[in-house]
């Protein structure tokens, strides 16, 4: 403006020239300058972020979905399964995309003018929310009240559901998911649910499957093979990848990547299903016949190997549902502890924690007691090794005897007298045990100790293992370990776990090998190869075979004629020892508390051990305190309570193994015969007949013919019983009442089944007919309607002197073990 | 002037002029970007016209449901491109204030019930076709702007003596005047009533767009230059009130600082954009595999159209699309510079930065330069009647390259 006088043409020169600057200016500021951040802000993007970009593109385009590896199946050494895993489903909500199937944008909520219409929005994600719970609440019977609660959590994007969905119901979950359109809200994921279908059976051993805090949503195994094994048996997870489109949908054709899931290996055990089955089976028969207080545990293994065949824990549990309490003591202290004080308090809290503490717990591996005389056989096995006694030896017992000033009892306090190394065992004599320790020498006895492995897990692979508990050696050898070695003669004073009494006890019988007990005996991979097969370990060599041999011999006398002769079973040649244990722990803080743990070790046949067995039981009632008797009567001792139920279990176990039957020339006339049939002849010839088979007869009516027999050709029955002839019209009646046969003696009890046309076949308790041995068990209750000719099994037991109560053996205030 | 007056007198002249040749490498660069803009829609709305994701347009589930329509509209605009190259541009003079007008109607009928409404914004008149208002009044703007400021020159030479020293109002319209304030009175009202309506629809982008088209014409006209300094201080004081006082904007200004913080809304939009165009990398994913378009990335087809572009075509392609563009608005300014007259070079300048600025805050919003914004990318956008009216504005470029002269101007 200040231009104005200037002339026109210079004035529209430079007006021109301002144009032409202005427009050149424009061009450098919009056609290159604005260009310049958004090519460096690509740049940034697709090159120096490229990496992060593209993660984060492929995190949300592609959807991973973890394949479950199938876990291995654990067999019992007869190929039966004892834990096997199925799919199962769980059910994932997610509320966020529950209100996301309703488009907020569509027409429907908007009004003429196009405003949002919030209330017909909510109603309309509202019905979405009725229509699925009121499906789930009626299909798969859900809580209604729960179910509302989860899905109106907008902001979440999983909530599971049900986290064990079978086949039928996903499948019906998945119909009502494709009718309704559900895709993202609800769906299953795969998961794998861990069948144990022996239930109980072996429960301990097998473990069971729980989340730890590493595992996360995953279940992996807790306890037992579950556990230790637990990779072998998981297996390794596979991945599918694959891309999705924004809505979360598959897309047909994209990137898709699979990972093959590797399953898991399967395990083949040493413990046999029915094995487990006797064990378990004698420890509940034990438990309900002498009321026993603190549980029971046994275990059966091959001696020769150190394969386990069974490990019994009572009280057990169901790996399928293992936090349910399912032992009927435990449940009634639960009970009484509800009632007392109601369901909400902390002591039923504190009840039901120590009873599910009491059925988890496997006793035979983690807990540790004092072996009793179930270890004298290995004191008399170093002594024999180290050839400073002999089988001649006579050992004078007196009741006691003084070791280092303190007089220490023995189990008869009359004393047993003059006595061969033999009967000092079978009498279960402790004086003779301390005399032969002191030959020893406190030095050599703590290198048996060591040599036994008692000092050292046995490294059965089994997870929880206990550790035994010992003097220190120089304590041991010191001047006050005098005492500790008298009593450690005879099992007293230091603690072991089960297991590793039993395979010490395992390498005396067998040789002098002592072997790793192991559970597993081979894994296969899911194509069936081998990759692990257990060869038998042998940890070192123990004693020699000769005194082996020899111990074999008096373990053998120790049940035909010593304190373990309730544990006879004529045919079976049964060997083993006796032992009734004190618990130190609670003498120390209690010096009148006389809980015990009665048991018996013992294998059979005695010349070649197949099986060895180790039965316990933990504190037997007594009948009122400090009574030596529990309420049904029996002396409570090892050789009273465990030896008749462990005879029995390791005839059973024989019959199932399928070892020969050997009868000894006494025990000839009673084994069984298969009756041969009569009727129909003639009665002189049938009586010919049956008196060639060494059975004998009665007549029932009068005759000449045999009209009809009991028992019917071809049943056993034990040799010498009475067949009954019923001669003329006679004809035996329909059914008779077993009776009870309780505290009756042989003769007594086999005349009056024999009455009733019953059979008995006798069992338990060497010396069957002294008038001392009395029935203690019958293989049919008493008052059972059963058809004549039935045979019925009975136990009888002898009142072994093999311990004495009153007594505690003594050894209250011996110095317990530091280590 | 003297083309002008000897053209008053010898039409046949002007005729020939105006029978001149195009600019070729105007005409193709803009052909070009239709082409390829047109293949890069048709990857990017093949997902979401398949899918019929997209609320308020029933695709039926047709794939090239949107390829085909922008492509009978492409054509109907390169015709009409063809036939406005052939009209003489200095009719336009005419045009301009009968434009202007009809532009503040169109704008009005908004509000009329043949006003419709989309995302709560009134931006669009239905009458036979479904168009923006807006698009219409920024070239309108325009050209009104290049028609009255190519004649300032004439205006500045007449001596005003209106303003008498005796009197306030005297002195103080003196004072205005040589402030050169009142001469800006005109375009100031024509350009406050434009936005005041384009602020009612609300319709942001285009009161941006209409800004900077007027701005571009008045700066390069010749306007003193601390009116842009003052403009600009009042604008950017108004942006800084409406971020930051006005709840709208804020969550905008968020969204792009912090894309993570909003993921449900325009922090999504941007997000998924970044992911998009990141993922893309140097090479890109190949025409036609982009990922992002199977529903993750919102408004793909319209706004975010170039985020497919980058994640398919990769930094190269997404660079030559770029050039493409830098080249069309470089050549735009020098066919502006050689414009036979100032009222070509004005309206060349007015329509170029246009696209320049309409280009740049299209592409700095999608790659999450600068805040998200709402403007679409000319060429490739989805839109029929803006591409029609964008390649009409490039045939009034065109018909003013037809009276280049041959070797040189001026």
């Amino acid at each position: 403006m200040e231009q104005r006088e200037r002339k026109p043409r210079g004035d529209h020169g430079r007006s021109n020239r301002s144009l032409l600057r202005r427009t050149i200016v424009l061009m450098a500021v919009m056609g290159v300058a604005v260009f310049v951040p958004l090519v460096v802000q690509l740049v940034r993007l697709q090159i120096v972020q490229y990496d992060t970009w593209k993660q984060r593109a492929a995190n949300q385009q592609t959807q991973s979905v973890a394949i479950s590896a199938n876990r291995g199946t654990i067999y019992d050494s007869e190929g039966r399964a004892m834990a096997m895993s199925a799919t199962v489903y769980q059910l994932i909500l997610s509320p966020r995309d529950v209100t996301a199937l309703v488009n907020k944008d569509s027409k429907d909520f908007k009004d003429a003018e196009g405003n949002f219409n919030e209330a017909a929005y909510n109603a309309a994600v509202q019905a979405k929310r009725t229509t699925i719970v009121n499906w789930l609440v009626s299909n798969l019977g859900m809580d209604e009240e729960r179910l509302w609660k989860r899905v109106e959590k907008t902001s979440s994007a999983y909530e599971v559901l049900a986290t064990e969905l079978e086949e039928e119901q996903a499948e019906l979950v998945r119909q009502f998911v494709s009718d309704e359109k559900l895709a993202n809200s609800l769906y299953l994921v795969n998961s794998s649910k861990r069948y144990y279908p022996f239930a109980s059976v072996a429960s301990h051993v097998l473990g069971f499957m729980n989340q730890n805090e590493t595992s996360g949503d995953r279940k992996v195994g807790a306890m037992g093979i579950e556990a230790i094994y637990e990779d072998a048996l998981s297996g390794e997870l596979g991945r599918q990848v694959y891309s999705k489109n924004g809505a979360g949908h598959e897309m047909m054709s994209g990137y898709e990547m699979y990972f093959d899931a590797e399953n898991g290996y399967d395990l083949t055990l040493t413990i046999d299903e029915r094995v487990q089955s006797l064990l378990e089976q004698a420890l509940t028969e034990g438990i309900q016949t002498y009321d026993v207080q603190a549980g029971a545990f046994a275990i059966a293994i091959d001696p020769q190997t150190g394969a386990v065949l069974g490990m019994a824990s009572s009280p057990e549990f169901d790996p399928n549902d293992y936090d349910a309490i399912i032992d009927q003591d435990l449940l009634d202290q639960m009970a009484a502890a509800a009632e007392q004080y109601g369901t909400d308090s902390e002591e039923y809290s504190a009840a039901y924690k120590a009873a599910y503490d009491a059925q988890m717990r496997n006793k035979a591996l983690s807990d540790t007691y004092e072996p009793g005389s179930t270890f004298k056989p290995l004191t008399v096995a170093m002594a024999l090794e180290q050839g400073i006694i002999s089988l001649d030896d006579h050992y004078y017992c007196g009741g006691s005897y003084t070791v280092a000033g303190r007089s220490i009892a023995c189990s008869k306090r009359t004393g047993h007298g003059e006595q061969t190394l033999t009967e000092a065992v079978g009498n279960s004599c402790n004086v003779a045990m301390m005399q032969i320790a002191e030959k020893i020498g406190a030095s050599t006895f703590y290198d048996y100790l060591e040599g036994y492995g008692l000092k050292d897990t046995t490294g059965i692979d089994l997870a929880g293992e206990g550790k035994s508990l010992f003097w220190s050696r120089s304590d041991f050898t010191g001047p006050y370990g005098a005492q500790s070695l008298a009593v450690a003669s005879f099992g007293q004073t230091f603690k072991v776990t089960p297991v590793q009494m039993i395979s010490a006890f395992a390498s005396v019988i067998n040789g002098g090998h002592l072997l790793e007990p192991y559970v597993v005996q081979s894994i296969r991979d899911d194509e069936g190869r081998t990759v692990y097969y257990h060869e038998t370990t042998e940890v070192r060599q123990t004693i020699s075979e000769s005194v082996s041999e020899k111990i074999r011999g008096i373990l053998e006398y120790v049940v035909e004629g010593g304190g373990g002769k309730n544990a006879y079973q004529a045919g079976y040649r049964i060997a083993g020892k006796t032992g009734t244990s004190e618990k130190i722990e609670l003498k120390a803080t209690d010096p009148d508390n006389d809980d015990v743990i009665c048991s018996f070790m013992g294998y059979a046949p005695a010349d070649d051990p197949k099986v060895l067995v180790l039965l316990a039981y933990d504190t037997p009632k007594r009948s009122s305190p400090h009574s030596n008797y529990t309420k049904n009567g029996t002396y409570i001792s090892g050789g009273n309570l465990a030896a008749p139920m462990a005879g029995k279990l390791i005839a059973s176990i024989l019959d199932y193994m399928g070892v020969e039957k050997e009868y000894t020339a006494e025990e000839l006339p009673g084994a069984d015969v298969s009756v041969r049939n009569v009727t129909g002849i003639e009665l002189t010839s049938a009586m010919s007949r049956l008196s060639g088979q060494g059975l004998t007869w009665r007549t029932v009516g009068s005759g000449a013919t045999v009209v009809r027999q009991v028992p019917a050709a071809g049943v056993s029955i034990p040799g010498g019983s009475a067949v009954v002839l019923y001669l003329g019209d006679e004809a035996p009646p329909e059914q008779v009442e077993v009776p009870s046969l309780a505290g009756l003696t042989l003769a007594a009890a086999k005349t009056r089944l024999e009455e009733l046309g019953l059979f008995l076949r006798p069992s338990g308790a060497s010396g069957l007919t002294d008038p001392a041995v009395r029935a203690i068990t019958q293989s049919i209750e008493a008052g059972t309607p059963v058809a004549p000719g039935t045979v019925i099994d009975v136990q009888f037991a002898d009142n072994v002197d093999d311990y004495d109560v009153e007594n505690n053996n003594g050894t209250a205030g011996i110095q317990a073990p530091s280590e | 002037m003297a083309f002008r007056g000897r053209a008053r007198r010898d039409l046949t002249t002007e005729q020939q002029l105006a029978r001149g040749p195009m600019d070729l490498p105007f005409l193709a660069l803009v052909l070009m970007l239709t082409a390829v803009g047109l293949i890069v829609l048709l990857s990017a709305s093949f997902a979401i016209a398949m899918y019929n994701s997209y609320p308020g347009v029933d695709t039926g589930g047709d794939p090239y449901y949107y390829f085909i329509r922008q492509l009978r509209f492409a054509v109907v605009g390169i015709v009409l491109m063809y036939v406005i190259t052939k009209i003489d541009y200095q009719r336009l003079r005419l045009l301009s204030v009968p434009a202007i007008i009809g532009a503040v109607i169109l704008l009005l009928l908004i509000f009329t019930p043949l006003g419709r409404s989309s995302n709560g914004a009134r931006r669009w008149l239905w009458l036979g076709v479904r168009f923006q208002p807006s698009e219409i009044a920024k070239v309108a703007v325009i050209m009104f702007f290049a028609t009255r400021l190519s004649k300032r020159n004439d205006e500045l030479r007449a001596p005003p003596k209106r303003w008498s020293k005796r009197t306030i109002t005297g002195r103080i319209g003196a004072f205005l005047d040589r402030i050169g304030f009142l001469e800006l009175v005109p375009y100031g009202a024509i350009v406050l009533v434009i936005l005041f309506l384009l602020y009612k629809e609300p319709h942001m982008s285009g009161m941006i767009l209409v800004l900077v088209g007027a701005a571009s014409v008045l700066f390069a006209s010749g306007i003193r230059l601390y009116w842009f300094v003052g403009a600009g201080a009042l604008v950017g004081g108004a942006l800084w009130f409406i971020i930051t006082q006005t709840g709208y904007m804020t969550a905008r200004i968020n969204a792009w600082l912090n894309p993570m913080s909003d993921l449900k809304g325009d922090g999504f939009q941007l997000w998924q954009s970044q992911i998009a165009i990141g993922s893309g990398g140097l090479l890109g994913k190949g025409l036609g595999n982009s990922i992002q378009k199977y529903r993750f990335l919102p408004e793909m087809q319209n706004d975010f159209v170039f985020a497919i572009a980058c994640e398919e075509l990769g930094l190269i392609g997404a660079c030559i699309i770029i050039a493409l563009f830098m080249l069309l608005i470089i050549r735009g300014y020098w066919l502006a510079i050689h414009a036979r007259d100032r009222f070509g070079t004005l309206l060349i300048v007015g329509i170029n930065t246009l696209l320049a600025a309409q280009t740049f805050l299209n592409i700095g919003v999608v790659t999450g330069a600068i805040p998200t914004t709402g403007i679409s990318l000319p060429f490739f956008s989805y839109g029929g009647t803006a591409l029609v009216i964008q390649l009409a504005e490039m045939g009034i470029v065109l018909s003013v390259s037809r009276q280049i002269a041959a070797p040189k101007v001026e």
